[in-house]
């Protein structure tokens, strides 16, 4: 047994645990804002107090339609990153088949990869119409290339004595596929994912910027034209607890199909 | 194809002017010179020699990792590599242990030793979890069955790559430095599980090894490597009688026998 660690410790200990120390970080940043915005006498239209914003951020959980919109950007969110994470980790493994296939589409990959995608969105429109169409395809489009690089990373990460293993077993192509590589590719490729979900919200959201009847970035940009900027603030936070919803529910992922040892 | 049905030619394995380079051109290197040599039946053969001396090159040749440049391997008479493609039917009689015990980490250790019959997919269910457990019992390893491989010792993670080898009832068995990375009192341990492993299976076995004790303690001959470009420098029978005991590499001729290769080996160091 270790003797008991005098009250002094014990505090200090608890400050560090990230369970107290990052609510008092966040306390501590609320009461600054507060401060500032109180000491400058900034407007309410540049820059609202901390309070009204959560007045407004506890108003719209209140409003039935803010959760329509809600349900709108977090749909779209969703089906694009399950488009980006179907077609992502497919290519990966494609371009992992072959280095002479990897050459090849090289110059395409990174030119898609440099290109501002979102620059793209009035053309979907024009496409597909005002409704989920290009909030979808924007949220599919940002997230594929970390997820088609991470899943081909994790691939090409498979140690070669593990690959000299499997010669030894005269496993099959298919066979090393499935039971070498995307086993062991797989914390790569949720890691592609962890970056690709809130990637797939950010396209959403400047989807609905550009395109938008409905969903949390056509709200926001309507609170912006109207100066409520207190209301622009407030889903911003809201948006920001969506992110963290969906990043948590990857991280659940990561647990449920990324098994203990690897 | 040869009609002689005994001879030399059945050996487990032949290698007839085996030799290995890197490279083309000007910038060709030489990893192995044309070497020859006969594996008998049941014979445990130590590959001894410094690094870059072309042991484990021939090794992952004879495992059909890696091609020839020139020469043959015959396997019980059969050439391994054929028109530049390696006879996969032939692998199947060869079973490989590396430094690394390459254990699939997300696997259990039973779950391991089941690969290799698993991708050729004919075990039982009901069979699995006992077979696996007899493999383990063969290297003293049955109780760490359920266990991953990150939870438990380099001596014991060496184990189970030996039982996943032995899985398929191979003919021969290759191993590179399978004890290489291990602490001296565990590879003590396994040199003498490995030894009571062949005493009772009379498998073919090869073992690449830098260790001069090492390779005296196990093999029946000993072929010595030397390096700049790597060739045979000769072969040497161990005389000891088996059983070998423990303390066998505290008695004199042991010592001896050690020393004779040690002073060979400086010999060859400094030629090269």
């Amino acid at each position: 047994m270790t003797t008991a660690p005098d009250r002094k410790t014990t505090l200090w200990t608890a400050l560090r645990s990230p369970w107290v120390a990052t609510p008092c970080l966040l306390a501590l940043a609320f009461l600054g804002w507060d401060a500032v915005v109180a000491a400058r006498n900034i407007s309410p239209f540049i820059l609202p107090a901390p309070r009204p914003v959560l007045g407004e951020w506890i108003g719209l959980l209140r409003d039935a339609r803010a959760w329509g919109h809600t349900g709108m950007t977090a749909a779209a969110t969703v089906a694009g990153f399950l488009l980006a994470a179907l077609f992502g980790v497919a290519a990966g493994i494609l371009l992992s088949l072959s280095a002479t296939l990897e050459r090849i589409s090289k110059p395409f990959v990174v030119a898609f990869q440099v290109f501002p995608k979102v620059a793209l969105i009035p053309l979907f429109v024009v496409w597909m119409g005002f409704g989920l169409g290009p909030k979808v395809l924007t949220a599919a489009i940002l997230p594929f290339y970390p997820i088609m690089m991470n899943t081909l990373l994790g691939i090409r990460s498979v140690p070669d004595g593990f690959h000299d293993i499997m010669s030894s077993f005269d496993a099959t192509r298919l066979q090393r596929l499935r039971r070498l590589e995307i086993p062991y590719a797989l914390p790569f490729i949720v890691t592609g994912f962890e970056v690709g979900i809130v990637l797939a919200l950010v396209g959403t959201v400047v989807a609905e910027f550009v395109s938008g009847s409905s969903g949390l970035g056509y709200l926001l940009v309507s609170r912006i034209n109207s100066f409520e900027t207190a209301q622009m603030f407030a889903i911003v936070l809201h948006l920001c607890l969506l992110g963290l919803t969906l990043y948590a529910g990857v991280a659940l992922l990561r647990r449920l199909i990324v098994p203990r040892g690897a | 194809m040869r009609l002689t049905m005994a001879g030399p030619n059945q050996a487990p394995i032949v290698l007839d002017g085996v030799a290995k380079t890197f490279g083309a051109g000007e910038a060709t290197a030489s990893a192995l010179l044309p070497s020859s040599l006969t594996i008998r039946e049941g014979e445990f053969v130590a590959f001894l020699g410094p690094s870059g001396c072309g042991k484990t090159t021939l090794l992952r040749m004879i495992a059909g990792l890696l091609e020839l440049t020139s020469g043959r391997i015959l396997m019980s008479g059969q050439p391994l590599w054929e028109g530049g493609r390696c006879r996969k039917e032939l692998l199947h009689r060869l079973g490989l242990v590396f430094q690394d015990a390459c254990l699939f980490p997300w696997l259990t250790i039973e779950q391991n030793v089941l690969v290799p019959l698993s991708l050729r997919g004919h075990l039982p269910r009901r069979e699995r979890a006992p077979f696996a457990r007899a493999m383990l019992a063969l290297v003293g390893a049955a109780d760490i069955a359920a266990r991953l491989p990150n939870e438990i010792s380099g001596g014991m993670r060496q184990r189970a790559a030996i039982a996943r080898a032995l899985s398929y009832d191979p003919d021969i068995l290759l191993m590179d430095e399978p004890f290489g990375a291990l602490d001296a009192i565990s590879r003590e341990a396994l040199n003498m599980e490995l030894q009571t492993l062949w005493l009772r299976s009379r498998k073919t076995m090869v073992l690449v090894t830098h260790s001069i004790a090492e390779a005296v303690f196990l093999a029946d001959r000993i072929v010595l490597f030397t390096p700049g470009p790597g060739r045979i420098d000769r072969v040497v029978e161990v005389p000891f009688p088996r059983p070998r005991a423990r303390d066998l590499v505290f008695t004199q001729p042991f010592q001896d026998t050690v020393r004779g290769l040690h002073e060979r080996l400086s010999a060859l160091m400094e030629q090269a």
